[in-house]
């Protein structure tokens, strides 16, 4: 990929990578769309890491993202353990909403 | 394609995928198609964080080509481009520098910023290539090893000028083997000017907060030998 920007490349590679993870999960027959996010997150982060480093600008910008998927991905977390152990309490939150 | 035409597309796919999501989970109550809208949304957020940072710069090679010819121009008017340079540590200079003066003895303390007169001669002292990697990359760690590191990640992955990068210890030596390095960018400068050098003496320096000087600089192949030695 000589002459591509790095940005570039990463766009691209996660472009391809979210497509991946739906086109799979949906032959597989996933109904949960936590699993979905998590997954995208996941890929995020790892390209993220792969393509590093980035320019300031382009990382300082990309830091935002980290943090918002960083917090979806411990509700959806949060959401899954709470579901294990006290499921009645999240029912009762759930019925509140 | 310009960042100004990618905002664009990214506020588009956002509200494309964010309008599409909410329909289809909430009206429709698909969560497969729901699921694709989410995969669209993550990446129109990203999409549109990343243009608005301008992180699509030109060609690193022509850039650096225009940027050795302006050095070499300058040093070669004061008659310092054939003299092997002294590499500073940001807590001796300020910044990370190279020091370049027809006279051997240490750099006088408190040195101005660029130029200055030094020992019946001209001396120079500049904030090289490596210099702004070292700001920009967020700075290097302590040792040789993390030296390594740096210089991979900043002329391996970030410039991509390189294949590889080897540092070792030779007794007070320092040796540097800079694997498959970009003949575009070289093409026989002399020390100061030659792009290796700038990126690779600031780093070691700032490594090892002493000054390094440049021994030797030769070419062996598809590989730069570069020869250090701290002071």
């Amino acid at each position: 990929m000589d002459g591509v920007p790095r940005t570039s490349v990463f766009i691209i590679s996660l472009a391809t990578a979210i497509a991946s993870i739906s086109t799979i999960l949906i032959v597989l027959g996933e109904l949960r769309l936590d699993v979905y996010i998590s997954l995208y997150i996941l890929a995020y982060y790892v390209l993220r890491a792969l393509f590093s480093p980035f320019p300031r600008a382009v990382d300082r910008r990309l830091r935002v993202s980290d943090v918002l998927f960083f917090i979806i991905f411990s509700v959806i977390v949060a959401y899954r353990v709470l579901l294990i152990i006290a499921p009645e309490v999240l029912m009762e939150w759930l019925a509140g909403v | 394609m310009r960042p100004g035409t990618l905002k664009w597309m990214g506020l588009a796919l956002f509200a494309v995928s964010i309008s599409s999501f909410l329909t289809s989970y909430f009206i429709i109550g698909y969560v497969q198609l729901s699921a694709v809208f989410a995969g669209w949304l993550l990446l129109s957020i990203v999409l549109l964080l990343v243009s608005t940072a301008g992180g699509y710069a030109a060609n690193p090679v022509s850039l650096i080509q225009s940027y050795r010819h302006l050095v070499r121009q300058v040093l070669e008017e004061v008659g310092l481009h054939d003299i092997n340079p002294l590499f500073l540590p940001s807590r001796i200079s300020g910044f990370p520098s190279m020091y370049l003066s027809l006279d051997s003895g240490e750099p006088p303390e408190n040195l101005p910023r660029r130029f200055f007169i030094f020992g019946g001669g001209l001396g120079v002292r500049l904030e090289t290539l490596g210099s702004y990697l070292i700001s920009e990359l967020g700075g290097v760690g302590e040792g040789l090893s993390s030296a390594e590191a740096f210089l991979r990640s900043s002329l391996q992955s970030y410039l991509e000028l390189v294949r590889g990068v080897e540092v070792t210890e030779a007794g007070d030596d320092i040796l540097v083997k800079v694997s498959g390095f970009n003949r575009e960018v070289v093409d026989n400068d002399p020390p100061p000017v030659n792009i290796y050098v700038q990126v690779t003496g600031p780093v070691l320096a700032e490594s090892l907060d002493k000054p390094v000087y440049l021994r030797e600089l030769s070419q062996s192949g598809k590989h730069l030998l570069l020869s250090f030695t701290t002071v």
